[in-house]
């Protein structure tokens, strides 16, 4: 503690001040009403929504980033596990799915879909009495081993085709960023038109979790001779479903 | 890598004004992110967001106290570690004790500016830390052994080839030359260290203080890598690079991330403000952020140079910069390059030291019309100039030209006094008449031989204007005055 | 409607290498009407020293300007460079100076560069009817440093020469580009200085045009001096010459 007393003082003795500022209007610069209004639009009609579904396509398309629709959960869940089949692994071995613990995903039925077939799906999550560092220890295993990586996601920003993700338990990092091909499912209902109205919805929470993601497609480099590619460190394909049921 | 050549200035510009595959490197970049950056200024960012934007960054400094008070509460109260370091070396003796404690024997890193500026690299290395860059361009210049170029994509100096047979040598691989087969060869070499390293390390772009988040922006996925899996976490960050509200946050997110690479948003946005949490089935153990005087506290208490605290270190003041097109980042010869390095440099490491990087431009102007936040830098060379011209003391600055300085001195002299001008016009064009050859002077003698050795210069007139007003216009101009 | 007084304010570099620029200004001011003074104590406007650091030189010049020129109507320059260090840099010069910051002030609102005071002022709209100006052939246009970002003006010069009866205008790749100069920077950095001159005759170069036309001699001396030891035929001509007829 004592280095930041005197961190602090010698920031208020280079900006000529004795005591600490107030704080009241540094923490609320956001014009009145402003967060309401974001709010408040954000809330839209199926109509508005379906709009900006439209929006997300074309967002979507130079970010290499798949969208695809669905009518419900049954339907996502039959096309996801399709994907699964289809897609191989990018460093060999088993099939591993790991997924959130979400009930939107486990809506989607894929260890039923997916019995007969050679595709091991696992739940990010710790099993009950589990201790955490040992679960941490045997999910970091698995995820490292997985293909694919199933995520719900808080909002959709149209705009920029950008997924909030907020952990939590059952909500893990790893999820959306060790396995190759990350999947995504959102409901219509979580579409915004933009950052602004996405961060507005963030702010409406109170407390953010330790960690905030916000992720626009598959991972990407131009650092040689400036040409775009896909695929860097973390995933190298990415899906997103949106139900629009 | 820091940067320590023995050349000057002008030395290693024109090394790279020769160089026509770094022009055309750096060409591209600025075609692309440069006025991709001006488009999106003129189609979809308002003046008026600038301008909050701006109004944003400066309430921060100027209540930077509290606004990293709270920052550091929120984080603590996640159980995160934050450390203030005042000097450079505090800061990496604490990344080398947190490595200690945890007897860290890999580190990764994720791209971090601060890191080259504070010298932690050698120091992990000295002791036993392997430490691997795993930005695709900082890997690259890491295994090359060279200094970034470039702020945002620090290998462009490097073409494909060279690329190619670098990996050929350090990675065991066949010879290629196609940036995606190089680019999943870098990804599986590092993902073997990314999955394997006890520490990451990473920069901040943008804190937020109301919510107790560092916030990361990467397309590439290796940041999320760093601070996602390895059991330690160190987020190093120079003390201006937060804002107070999350509102603010989303203002200054959506102009970096057009300023550095004309995008709406990166791949990935990280905010993170602590260790894994009870309950959470991954992230680090232990996080730590340090937060990094090392000069910067001068410069906030500065009202000349306060105002350089607010860049946000999108880049694209390189991005626009015509000297920097043409003389590229190593000749920067520190840690930051470009317009916003011409402004840090001399403030961080010494006037005197960096002189040539406070005179070596054009002033042109370019730099503050396209940051997002307006930063003022042709302002501060000018002021940096005028400490050069006759030394400054807050600063330490001896001037740094006698000779320049008489000149300047007999210049005002004869800029009082239209006869003293007079009859230096009267001189110089006696002076000139065996260097005039097809009424351009050709070769010149002291300052104008600089100009003279690839352009031709005109001439003095034989009749000034006010020698032609006198004759001729005022006599034409009925009732015109001669006062 | 009263007829407007201007003083003429002819820097430096015009007066001393490029009279002929003074002279086609006056020359279309004259054609316009306007009422001309010179003050033949004027010499310069302070920037080189400035631009160099040596503010003490810069302030006394600066003072000697305000002295000659404060009682003026309007002072017009052929110059954004001078005109922007008067408007701009004044007011750094004399910051710690409330009497000299004030009438710094009150002389830079009524100093204009040319085209600036043609347009906005004297609300030129046809170079043609107006000025009896021709120019026959293709000209680029080149936005000076201080004049584009940092006054203003771009609309202006390209209103005139759009409308100047046979004078076709191509504009060059990254016309706001800087040309290299920077003042003493042009002597001190001089490869430097020289490679960003060799961008803009490239991009001079690739419109095809005949001439570059600026409204800044400093540039044009550059520009120029670059393109003849080049060996090239393409002039490069001040927006008064054009404008008083004489760019034939």
């Amino acid at each position: 503690m004592n280095n930041e007393q005197q961190f602090l003082d010698r920031i208020r003795k280079a900006l000529g001040r004795d005591q600490a500022p107030d704080e009241a209007t540094l923490f609320s610069s956001r014009p009145e009403g402003e967060l309401e209004e974001l709010l408040r639009r954000a809330d839209r009609d199926r109509a508005g929504r379906l709009e900006l579904l439209e929006e997300l396509r074309q967002s979507a398309v130079p970010l290499n980033l798949n969208v695809h629709t669905a009518e419900n959960l049954e339907e996502a869940g039959r096309r996801i596990a399709n994907l699964a089949l289809v897609s191989e692994t990018e460093w060999g071995g088993d099939k591993h799915i790991l997924m959130h613990d979400d009930p939107v995903l486990h809506g989607l039925k894929l260890p039923e879909l997916l019995a007969g077939d050679p595709v091991a799906v696992d739940v990010a999550a710790f099993e009950p009495g589990e201790d955490e560092l040992a679960g941490k220890q045997r999910l970091r295993g698995i995820a490292e081993r997985a293909y694919i990586g199933l995520t719900g996601a808080d909002w959709c920003a149209a705009d920029c085709a950008a997924i909030a993700l907020l952990t939590g338990p059952g909500h893990g990092r790893a999820v959306s960023l060790v396995p190759s091909i990350l999947i995504s499912v959102v409901t219509l209902d979580r579409m915004v038109a933009d950052l602004s109205e996405g961060y507005a919805q963030l702010e409406a929470r109170g407390e953010l979790p330790a960690s905030v993601s916000f992720i626009s497609g598959p991972s990407k480099t131009a650092d040689i001779e400036g040409q775009l590619v896909h695929g860097a460190h973390g995933p190298r394909e990415m899906h997103l479903f949106v139900i629009t049921g | 890598m820091q940067q320590n050549s023995d050349k000057t200035y002008s030395e290693l510009s024109q090394d790279a004004i020769g160089d026509e595959e770094l022009h055309a490197a750096i060409r591209m970049v600025q075609n692309g992110m440069g006025k991709g950056a001006q488009a999106m200024w003129r189609e979809e960012i308002t003046p008026e967001h600038r301008r909050l934007a701006k109004e944003a960054r400066l309430r921060t400094l100027n209540n930077l106290d509290a606004v990293l008070a709270s920052l550091a509460e929120k984080i603590r109260a996640r159980g995160g570690h934050v450390y203030f370091a005042a000097t450079a070396e505090d800061a990496r003796n604490y990344c080398l004790e947190v490595a200690r404690k945890n007897n860290v024997r890999l580190a990764v890193k994720g791209k971090s500016m601060t890191s080259a500026e504070i010298g932690m690299d050698p120091l992990l290395e000295e002791n036993g830390v392997e430490v691997v860059e795993t930005d695709l361009g900082e890997y690259i210049i890491q295994l090359a052994g060279e200094a970034p170029s470039h702020i945002i994509a620090p290998c462009i100096h490097m073409n494909r080839k060279r690329i190619g047979k670098l990996f050929q040598e350090k990675l065991g691989i066949p010879y290629s030359e196609d940036p995606p087969t190089l680019t999943r060869a870098a990804r599986k070499a590092l993902r073997e260290k990314l999955l394997g390293a006890d520490m990451g390390i990473s920069g901040c772009n943008i804190a937020c203080a109301e919510t107790g988040h560092v916030c990361l922006v990467s397309n590439e996925g290796n940041i999320r890598m760093c601070t996602t899996m390895p059991k330690v976490h160190v987020a190093l960050m120079g003390m201006e690079r937060v804002t107070a509200t999350l509102a603010e946050h989303d203002m200054l997110l959506r102009l970096l991330t057009r300023g550095a690479s004309a995008q709406k948003v990166s791949t990935y946005v990280s905010f993170m403000g602590g260790p894994r949490q009870p309950g959470e089935t991954d992230g680090p153990e232990e996080f730590h952020l340090v937060i990094i005087d090392n000069g910067r506290m001068k410069m906030l208490a500065d009202p000349r140079f306060r105002e350089v605290l607010s860049c946000i270190r999108c880049g694209g003041c390189l991005n626009i910069c015509p000297v920097y097109g043409r003389i590229g980042g190593h000749a920067y010869n520190g840690t930051y390059c470009g317009p916003i390095g011409a402004v840090l440099m001399p403030l961080l490491e010494g006037v005197n030291k960096h002189a040539d990087l406070c005179r070596g431009e054009s002033l042109c102007g370019a730099c503050k019309d396209i940051c997002p936040v307006h930063n003022d830098l042709p302002r501060m060379l000018s002021e940096l100039r005028y400490m050069l011209a006759y030394g400054d003391e807050k600063w330490g600055v001896e001037p740094v030209d006698g000779a320049e300085a008489c000149a300047f001195k007999a210049w005002g002299a004869v800029m009082s006094s239209r006869t003293a001008y007079d009859l230096l016009v009267k001189a110089g064009r006696i002076v000139q008449v065996p260097f005039v050859k097809n009424g351009v002077l050709g070769k010149g003698v002291g300052p104008l031989a600089k100009w003279t050795a690839s352009r031709d210069f005109p001439p003095i007139a034989k009749k000034t204007f006010a020698e032609r007003w006198k004759t001729d216009h005022a006599k034409r101009l009925n009732g015109a005055d001669n006062e | 409607m009263t007829q407007p007084n201007v003083t003429l304010f002819i820097q430096c570099l015009v007066d001393s290498l490029s009279p002929e620029t003074g002279d086609a200004m006056v020359s279309v001011l004259e054609r316009l009407g306007v009422r001309m003074h010179y003050p033949p104590d004027q010499t310069c406007c302070g920037q080189p020293a400035f631009n160099s650091g040596y503010r003490n030189e810069a302030a006394k010049t600066a003072r000697r300007f305000l002295d000659i020129f404060e009682n003026s109507e309007a002072i017009v320059c052929p110059s954004g460079s001078c005109v922007h260090m008067v408007r701009h840099h004044y007011l750094e010069l004399f910051r710690d100076d409330p009497v000299l910051l004030d009438r710094a002030r009150r002389v830079g609102a009524k100093t204009f560069e040319f085209t600036e005071y043609l347009v906005d002022v004297l609300g030129v709209t046809d170079p043609g009817t107006q000025l009896g100006s021709r120019y026959d052939g293709t000209v680029t246009y080149h936005d000076s440093c201080h004049l584009s970002r940092g006054l203003g003006i771009r609309r202006q010069p390209r209103l005139l020469l759009e409308n100047v009866p046979g004078l076709t205008l191509v504009e060059m790749d990254d016309s706001d580009r800087c040309c290299g100069f920077g003042g003493t920077f042009s002597v001190k950095y001089p490869e430097i200085s020289t490679a960003l001159a060799d961008d803009k005759v490239q991009t001079i170069l690739a419109t095809g045009a005949g001439a570059v036309v600026g409204c800044d001699v400093s540039c044009l001396m550059n520009i120029k001096g670059r393109l003849s030891r080049l060996g090239s035929h393409v002039r490069a001509l001040h927006i008064a010459e054009i404008l008083a007829g004489e760019g034939k």
